[in-house]
């Protein structure tokens, strides 16, 4: 479904990844990991078709993505349709006056007929029926992450981009995050720190290491245990942080 | 609306400078009065806000879209001083940091965009009231701002030709008169920037009002009730002051031929009569066949200029090893006197020599700042140098001086600043005032964040949009992302004044 052929990318001259290939089937759950500045934010936006690399090929389900293709509006309502990203800082994904209309955003685009009950469906699912008539800009960190995330499966994506969705989480809302990520019948692609939590929800890994090369791809306990394959990937920690 | 440099004659932009200083600081003084401790971190925080503003595009209907400068926005919202110390902040740190607008023209363009915006908005809006519909009083004030602010501009650059022209009469900086520059800007700006002002006013503080069930934020004690009086005082000066050498006679503001001293001194300076050749000679004075009295003064100009940029290469060499706060203040003052040299001088050898020594410091990075420099001034220069091209040669009155100098001039300048960025830390320079240095490094690392959130606003809006959006769609979502960048101002003006209290530090 998803495959990146020898992917670079390159900030004003600086580079942020190098070199990446990697597939990704449909249905498949991938945990990405690596230390701060390795590329995985990056990595992330690129798959969301936002930003596009000069060297390497991406294609999602065998359509060669890039800037020119991306233009193309039938092409674009068909990849948005598809691929959605939760970004790491839900405030910059929230920008209608109230939660109900943050979830009607995309039914509203697509002139869906039933965005009430897919609202009520959704806000029930995700428990943010209370807050339908709030601001979003006035929730907790943890609303705020639940209501971008109801109003990206309300569109009924095939691939979920998630970009360190359990930073600024409390222990119950990360435990609540795992489980409900773990039940969805989605391809995932998740970004995070934490191998424990990785774990949870998969059994794939991909690494990119401080030199945005990809370093591991395989299997997550495999990884986790080995130090040698965390020291090369700067991930290795003296304390047990879980 | 950023003038860049080489655009104004020292006639004007001094003047202008002596009119900004008194009005910032007295601006400052107003609000230190009021927010006492809290005045650095807020006026920082809205710098930040003012400066993520000018960032969006406003999509007007028709089709195309222009960024506003959201002058009205922060006037009514926090009254017209703050709005004004805000965005001169900006524009200082846009001038030093990010190399847009001059840095001669700097008090020009916080004067335009600025004070006469955010003061045309406020009373504006005051005057109107409740006399007509709230949303179009909102859209008035923002289209009048920015419609004065550009009048005041266009005839700062229509004056130019008048005050600053050579012996033959032909222009040396901006190279068309009021007749063209007023219509063409103050045109453009009421059907276009104008609109685009209007509209984000009206979007933005009618969301509020929404949001909010408030009118504006205006911090209590800050009295503008009978600033009217100061601002049309000022307003009074600046149109006394600014054109200064149109109404005068008198030649001004450094630009004194010799008649001045031989009439006032009885004789002229030796020194100054060297130095005037150099710097104040256009080359259709001094055929350059007729060499011999010009040559004493290209070689004491030679000299002068080697000095200033030996020091500079000096410094800028030992920089790369030791960056102590004194050097970089001497090479920023060296980065001033070029500037300064180079904007008064109307002789293209005195130019191009200190170009040429320029390029030859600029070491390695020397095709990148040309590249940089060229695209800048194809983007400010190109349309003028065109339009004087076609226009000159229908009135028989085409110089190639003319074009030449002042194409030559803004090039010039742009590479002076653009080599300046690259090798001068510009915060250690303004450390001999706290407040000042203080305030550009909290507006500056505020404005970085807000730029990384913008565009991540940006990238999730494209992430979301499935099928294109409508006008009216961008709209609520600008005013979402502006009113989440207000409150994140406020926000962190507080937390900033907590965690300063914390370390126990005074401003």
């Amino acid at each position: 479904m998803i495959r990146l052929e020898n992917i670079s990318y390159a900030y004003n001259g600086i580079l942020a990844l190098d070199n990446i290939s990697f597939e990704i089937n449909e249905g498949e759950k991938v945990m990405l990991m690596g230390v701060n500045g390795s590329g995985k934010s990056t990595l992330l936006k690129l798959l969301d078709g936002l930003i596009f690399s000069k060297k390497g090929n991406y294609f999602f389900k065998d359509n060669l993505i890039s800037k020119k293709k991306i233009k193309e509006n039938v092409f674009n309502t068909f990849f948005r349709q598809r691929v959605v990203m939760l970004f790491q800082k839900p405030d910059v994904m929230l920008f209608n006056p109230t939660v109900y209309d943050e979830l009607a955003f995309g039914p509203r685009q697509l002139g869906s007929k039933n965005i009430d009950s897919d609202i009520k469906y959704w806000a029930e699912k995700l428990m943010i029926t209370d807050l339908l008539s709030r601001q979003p800009f006035n929730l907790s960190c943890g609303e705020k992450k639940k209501v971008a995330l109801a109003s990206l499966l309300i569109i009924n994506p095939e691939v979920l981009i998630l970009d360190e969705p359990f930073s600024y989480l409390d222990p119950q809302s990360t435990e609540w995050m795992v489980e409900f990520l773990s039940q969805l019948d989605k391809t995932l692609i998740v970004s995070m720190h934490n191998l424990k939590l990785a774990s949870l929800l998969s059994n794939r890994l991909l690494v990119l290491s401080n030199r945005h090369q990809l370093v591991y791809d395989g299997n997550l306990k495999a990884f986790s245990v080995s130090s040698e394959k965390l020291k090369s990937a700067g991930m290795f920690t003296n304390i047990n942080l879980y | 609306m950023h003038i860049p440099d080489g655009y104004i004659s020292p006639k004007t932009f001094v003047p202008a400078y002596l009119i900004f200083i008194p009005l910032v600081s007295y601006a400052y003084k107003k609000v230190r009065d009021v927010l006492d401790e809290q005045t650095l971190p807020l006026i920082s925080s809205l710098a930040a806000l003012s400066f993520v503003i000018m960032m969006f595009n406003i999509p007007v209907p028709g089709g195309t879209s222009g960024h506003a400068i959201g002058a009205a926005v922060m006037a009514i919202l926090f009254g017209p001083w703050v709005g004004f110390l805000s965005i001169s902040i900006v524009l200082l740190i846009q001038a030093l940091i990010f190399g847009d607008g001059g840095i001669t023209t700097y008090a020009i363009n916080a004067l335009s965009m600025g004070f006469i915006a955010s003061f045309t908005a406020y009373y504006t809006y005051r005057l109107l009231g409740t006399k007509v519909n709230e949303k179009v009083n909102y859209f008035l004030s923002g289209w009048l701002s920015i419609v004065l602010a550009s009048l005041f501009v266009a005839v700062i650059l229509g004056i130019q030709p008048a005050i600053a022209s050579d012996a033959a009469g032909n222009p040396l900086y901006f190279p068309f008169g009021l007749k063209i520059s007023v219509p063409a800007l103050v045109g453009v700006h009421m059907l276009f920037f104008g609109v685009a002002e209007g509209l984000f006013t009206s979007i933005i503080l009618n969301y509020i009002k929404k949001v909010y069930k408030t009118q504006n934020f205006r911090l209590t004690g800050i009295n503008s009730k009978n600033d009217i009086f100061v601002f049309l005082a000022a307003l009074f000066v600046i149109i006394g002051l600014v054109p200064l050498g149109l109404l005068t006679g008198n030649p001004a503001w450094g630009e004194w031929d010799l008649s001045f001293f031989t009439n006032k001194l009885g004789s002229v300076p030796q020194g100054l009569q060297k130095l005037s050749a150099i710097y104040f000679a256009p080359v259709s004075d001094y055929s350059i066949g007729n060499f011999s009295p010009v040559a004493g003064y290209y070689f004491s100009a030679l000299t002068g200029i080697l000095t200033v940029f030996l020091l500079f290469f000096l410094f800028t060499k030992r920089n790369s090893r030791r960056n102590s706060t004194g050097l970089q203040k001497i090479m920023f003052f060296v980065y001033l006197t070029a500037v300064l040299l180079v904007a008064i001088s109307n002789n293209v050898w005195f130019i191009g020599i200190l170009l040429l020594v320029a390029l030859l410091l600029s070491g390695r990075k020397i095709l990148k700042l040309l590249k940089q420099t060229l695209v800048v001034l194809f983007f400010v220069n190109f349309v003028i140098s065109v339009f004087y091209i076609c226009l000159a040669t229908v009135s028989h009155s085409f110089s190639y001086y003319s074009l030449i100098i002042f194409n030559l001039r803004t090039f010039t300048l742009l590479f002076f600043s653009f080599l300046m960025l690259r090798k001068v830390n510009v915060f250690s320079v303004f450390s001999f005032s706290k407040s000042l240095s203080f305030l550009l490094i909290l507006s500056y690392s505020q404005i970085l964040a807000f730029k990384k959130t913008y565009n991540d606003f940006s990238l999730a809006y494209k992430s979301k949009t499935i099928v294109k959006p409508k006008i009216k769609e961008l709209h609520t979502f600008i005013a979402n992302t502006t009113v989440f960048f207000i409150r994140q101002a406020m926000t962190n003006s507080t937390e900033i004044l907590m965690a300063l209290k914390s370390r126990n530090i005074k401003l």
